[in-house]
């Protein structure tokens, strides 16, 4: 009786989140909402984002108040088509109980591998393979992915890896050539005894993920691009040199506002945790290095170039640093998402879009 | 990264200036300790433990223990410093600059500018500051406004062992003299740091935390009873910015005025006493520069203008806690 | 100490060098000193006219890769080291130009090409510094010495004391020349220095030490060279006490009412480096007298060519007022 009832969750946005603020709901009960119709606004210690439908349905009903604390997988809200009968509805709230294994209690686990030499550490979350790999940018680390990893975990189990210069790995790097970094990944789902992995990279790490694609198409079971420079969207040329050369906290600031669409989405803290970063000598030499190689790069990636991988790209229409253009078209076989009021960090500026989105190509790349 | 101490990073800091720089070398007392003696070689490892195990990876060549003379020893590293190498000198006791006032104050702060900018005297002088400890008068003050008053040194005043290990690199690697300020009671502090080498521009305040009712300054110690203050003021629904200069010269007047400009409200929390202190300092530029942004008199918050005691119960009430700083916020509030 | 004088004995081209540096030195303070009495100078000055020969017989010994950390009598061991005199001319009339750009002095003047290190207002720390550029000679490996210049007053400072313990316990490159011109400002050594014996400080330290007669060229050549020689070849620091006569006050317009009537014209008359130097160059190196004279006029012509230009020289930036106080100036 429970048929195309869909119950509308307290999301989970981030590792240290364990509840959350309704702040308003942004639709009225009895709406017809489509995939991706924002529902409600949720708001996290980190964050106030939408949480948007899945599907085309009808909202039945508002459960959770705005203003009130939430808890992480807590009823917001049902959807179900008109077809559904309110009792149904009311039996299902009634019955309603939030999923016993809680995203909390989901088996997190910081690790360190050695992969090509190189001291990994990367941070796996949730279960089921084959499991997501998430690839950060040039600059970032795992702790980027913080806002969607717990939603993708849902489904199956996320690595989210530091890449050798970056995050807690080895800060010194025995190459800085884009072959070296898909030669990285490869030995690390090696090391992991992974054979198919999901892979999803963000901007350089699209790059990188690219690469795994094209040089191992078989062990990749899905491709998902996020605001990825590729053959038709070089990175806006004075970034890399700004952010390397950003010393002090306001300058740093001023360049990390140039990634969002929103430039109030920099917070001290993202500030102080890339300044931290930036300041390790042997990092700044690394990402020196890599700036080097990944701009005298002979070809730029093309996503295309696995045609037998399921991709997708996703990028934010005001993405300034990997900008895709008014004639961007994506390869045959590509599928593109344009997020609107997003910049370059679509898995930050919104998080639950991106999580879906993933969640739903590797749902799609891994039906029989 | 690891959870490492303030004593453990400040090692950390000099092992690795060293290993990148052959012309630094340290100068102090008992920084090995035990040389003459019939007993263990690095029997101390510096008064405060810190350059333990420094003496092993380098030698006496660049670990040169000093006799009781800082005038002589802390006038040594002056001139080595000008004559190129990159010294850093300890003195054990802020107080002791009382003995070698000449050299810190004169020869140091004054090298470059008197001989008309012909040299460069890239020397550190590590020292410890700071009451809470029983030990008096004359082992308790925190004089690092005494170095501030100096034009040509650089002052830093570390709160964390993060700031310490990279605040104390670019001490060592900056061209200036630097008075480098350690407060004896943070040395047990633990906290994440970086296992490798980084460097902390100096003139840059840490933000700790951001609030937008309150601006409180705080230095060195004083930030962590600070924030004691601030989470508790939190509770009771008023917001401070709380922030950390960490470097008294250069100063990093911008983000202190940033602040104000949002709140119109200042409290600064100095350990350094009530008269001609930083406190007051920063009062001052304040006072002078954001006048129309402010919304109450600016209140310090400092120990009184007397010594420091010895005695357990004089010395709690000398050192600000933070309900003296919840009372001070509080009072800029109410206006 | 018993070295054969034919060691350190001067060439004929070392003496012709001392003389030309000794005479430049006096004939350098008596024009200030003449300046200064004509209200020309703007600020205090301290002669070192008749102490000439320990500067001299000093920088007889010292090569590129030596230090000489000066007092504030400054004018005769900058001359002596070779420091450009139109630009020691120009500091102390603290205009642009000057070898310290008119920030230092005539107390500061420092030449950081030469080695030359400007004196210190407090007297002492001298002594300091130049244990810290022996350190740095001996970590470099340099085969240098650092010469520290003491005067007598100074040598009552704690921290002079400190740096002879110092140096002697790391075994250092120094060599402390005290400089006795047997008067700290208004008060005689024979009040103010118990003993009345610097030279026997050295042996509690640790040091090899002795006394020379200032006026004596030849005694401070000597010396200085014994001491030189033992530092650079890593036997540690000496102290030499030079006795010094001062023809001028502690600083020009000082009454010199400590002195005893006549000291001065008897110190001039009996204890002249200068002259008795001259004489020995003619009586044992044969120098002419005409010779001597036209090093002399040479000398007097580029004296008077440095006050000339000294004058004339514009006065200093006053942008250089916060110009180098910071070699760094990051977040300042």
């Amino acid at each position: 009786m429970n048929e195309g009832i869909t119950p509308l969750l307290m999301p989970r946005w981030g590792v240290d989140m364990t509840e959350g603020k309704v702040v308003r709901w942004l639709v009225v009960e009895g709406a017809v909402v489509h995939a991706n119709t924002e529902l409600v606004e949720v708001e996290s210690e980190k964050a106030v984002a939408p949480v948007e439908a899945g599907a085309e349905s009808v909202l039945r009903r508002r459960i959770a108040p705005e203003g009130v604390m939430v808890p992480v997988g807590g009823l917001l809200g049902v959807l179900a088509p008109n077809g559904v009968a309110d009792a149904d509805i009311e039996a299902f709230v009634q019955a309603f109980a939030a999923p016993k294994q809680s995203v909390a209690a989901m088996p997190t686990q910081d690790e360190t591998v050695t992969a090509l030499g190189q001291s990994l550490r990367l941070l796996s979350f949730g279960a089921g393979d084959p499991p997501l790999l998430l690839a950060h940018g040039f600059g970032g680390d795992r702790r980027g992915w913080s806002l969607v990893q717990s939603e993708l975990a849902r489904q199956r189990r996320v690595i989210s890896v530091d890449l050798p210069g970056h995050g807690d790995s080895s800060k010194t790097i025995a190459s800085a050539s884009p072959e070296f970094f898909r030669d990285i990944l490869l030995a690390l789902m090696d090391a992991l005894g992974l054979a198919r992995v999901h892979l999803v990279g963000h901007s350089w790490g699209g790059v990188l993920a690219m690469a795994v694609a094209e040089q191992a198409p078989q062990r990749v079971a899905s491709l998902t691009l996020i605001g990825t420079a590729g053959q038709e969207t070089p990175v806006e040329a004075n970034y890399i040199r700004d952010f390397l050369d950003a010393a002090r906290r306001a300058e740093v600031k001023t360049v990390l506002q140039r990634l969002f669409a929103d430039p109030a989405m920099v917070s001290r803290e993202m500030v102080e945790q890339v300044l931290r970063f930036k300041r390790i000598e042997a990092a700044d030499d690394a990402l020196r290095k890599i700036a080097v190689m990944s701009h005298e790069a002979s070809r730029r990636p093309d996503p295309a170039a696995a045609p037998s991988v399921p991709t997708q790209i996703i990028a934010g229409r005001e993405d300034r640093i990997c900008p895709l253009g008014e004639n961007f078209t994506p390869p045959q076989g590509v599928v593109l998402h344009l997020l609107d009021r997003v910049g370059h960090m679509p898995h930050l500026e919104a998080p639950a879009k991106v999580a879906s989105l993933i969640n739903a190509h590797v749902s799609a790349a891994s039906a029989p | 990264m690891s959870v490492k101490s303030y004593r453990a990073a400040i090692r950390e800091a000099l092992e690795h200036e060293m290993q990148r720089d052959p012309d630094v070398v340290l100068i102090g007392q008992d920084l090995a300790g035990g040389a003459g003696g019939g007993g263990e070689d690095d029997a101390w490892g510096g008064p405060m433990a810190v350059t333990k195990g420094l003496v092993g990876k380098f030698g006496r060549e660049r670990v040169l223990d000093t006799p009781v003379s800082e005038a002589a020893s802390i006038g040594a590293a002056v001139g080595a410093a000008a004559a190129g190498l990159r010294p850093v000198a300890e003195l054990m006791f802020c107080d002791f600059i009382g003995v070698c006032c000449d050299q810190i104050l004169n020869q140091a702060a004054k090298y470059r500018y008197t001989f008309g900018g012909q040299d460069q005297v890239p020397l550190t002088i590590r020292t410890t500051i700071g009451a809470g400890q029983q030990l008096g008068s004359q082992h308790s003050q925190a004089l690092y406004p005494l170095f501030s008053y100096f034009p040509g040194l650089k002052v830093v005043v570390p709160a964390t062992a993060y700031d310490a290990k990279g605040l104390l690199a670019t001490a060592i690697r900056d061209n200036d003299p630097v008075i480098f300020c350690e407060h004896r009671l943070l040395y047990r502090l633990r906290e994440d740091v970086p296992d490798e080498s980084y460097t902390i521009p100096f003139g840059e305040a840490r933000i700790v935390e951001e609030g937008g009712d309150v601006t409180v300054v705080a230095l060195s110690r004083m930030v962590h009873v600070a924030a004691e203050a601030v989470r508790a003021l939190r509770e009771d629904g008023i917001d401070c910015d709380l922030i950390d200069p960490r470097t008294t010269t250069p100063l990093d007047t911008d983000t202190i005025f940033d602040s104000v400009e949002a709140t119109g409200r200042l409290v600064i929390v100095d350990e350094a006493g009530p008269r001609c202190g930083t406190a007051s300092d920063i009062a001052a530029i304040v006072a002078e520069e954001m006048f129309n942004a402010l919304r109450a008199p600016i209140r310090r918050v400092t120990p009184p203008y007397a010594p420091v005691p010895a005695a357990p119960e004089l010395e709690r009430s000398y050192v600000p806690d933070a309900s003296r700083i919840i009372a001070a916020v509080r009072s800029v509030m109410e206006r | 100490m018993t070295v054969s004088r034919t060691i350190y004995a001067p060439s004929r081209e070392g003496l012709r060098d001392a003389y030309g540096a000794m005479q430049k030195i006096r004939c350098f303070e008596e024009r200030l000193h003449a300046e200064f009495a004509a209200g020309r100078v703007p600020s205090s000055v301290h002669l070192y006219a008749g102490q000439e020969a320990s500067a001299a017989g000093i920088c007889a010994h010292l090569g590129a890769q030596d230090y000489l950390h000066n007092t504030h009598r400054a004018h005769g061991p900058a001359i002596a080291r070779g420091a450009d005199l139109i630009a020691i001319t120009k500091e102390i009339y603290l205009r642009a130009g000057g070898l310290c750009q008119g920030k230092g002095g005539s107390p500061h003047l420092h030449d950081a090409r030469l080695r030359l290190i400007g004196a210190n207002g407090g007297v002492g720390s001298g002594a300091a510094l130049a244990c810290g550029s022996a350190l740095a000679i001996r970590h470099r490996q340099e085969n240098g010495v650092a010469v520290a210049l003491l005067g007598d007053g100074a040598c009552n400072q704690g921290v002079v004391s400190e740096s002879f313990n110092l140096a002697s316990v790391w075994k250092l490159p120094v060599v402390f020349a005290i400089e006795n011109n047997g008067y700290a400002e208004a008060t005689a050594t024979s009040y103010a220095i118990a003993g009345d014996n610097l030279a026997a400080r050295g042996p509690a330290f640790g040091m090899p030490s002795t006394r020379v007669d200032g006026a004596d060229y030849f005694a401070v050549h000597e010396a200085a060279g014994v001491a030189i020689e033992r530092a650079r070849s890593g036997g540690g620091p000496s102290l030499v006490e030079i006795m010094a006569p001062r023809f001028y006050g502690h600083y020009e317009g000082d009454a010199q009412k400590y002195r005893a009537p006549g000291e001065v014209a008897e110190l001039r008359r009996t204890r002249d480096c200068l002259t008795r130097l001259r004489q020995r160059m003619i009586d044992e190196y044969q120098f002419s007298t005409a010779e001597i004279d036209a090093m002399d006029a040479e000398i007097g012509v580029d004296i008077d060519r440095a006050f000339a230009e000294a004058a004339a020289a514009p006065p200093s930036d006053p942008a250089l007022l916060m110009r180098d106080i910071y070699a760094d100036r990051s977040g300042l």
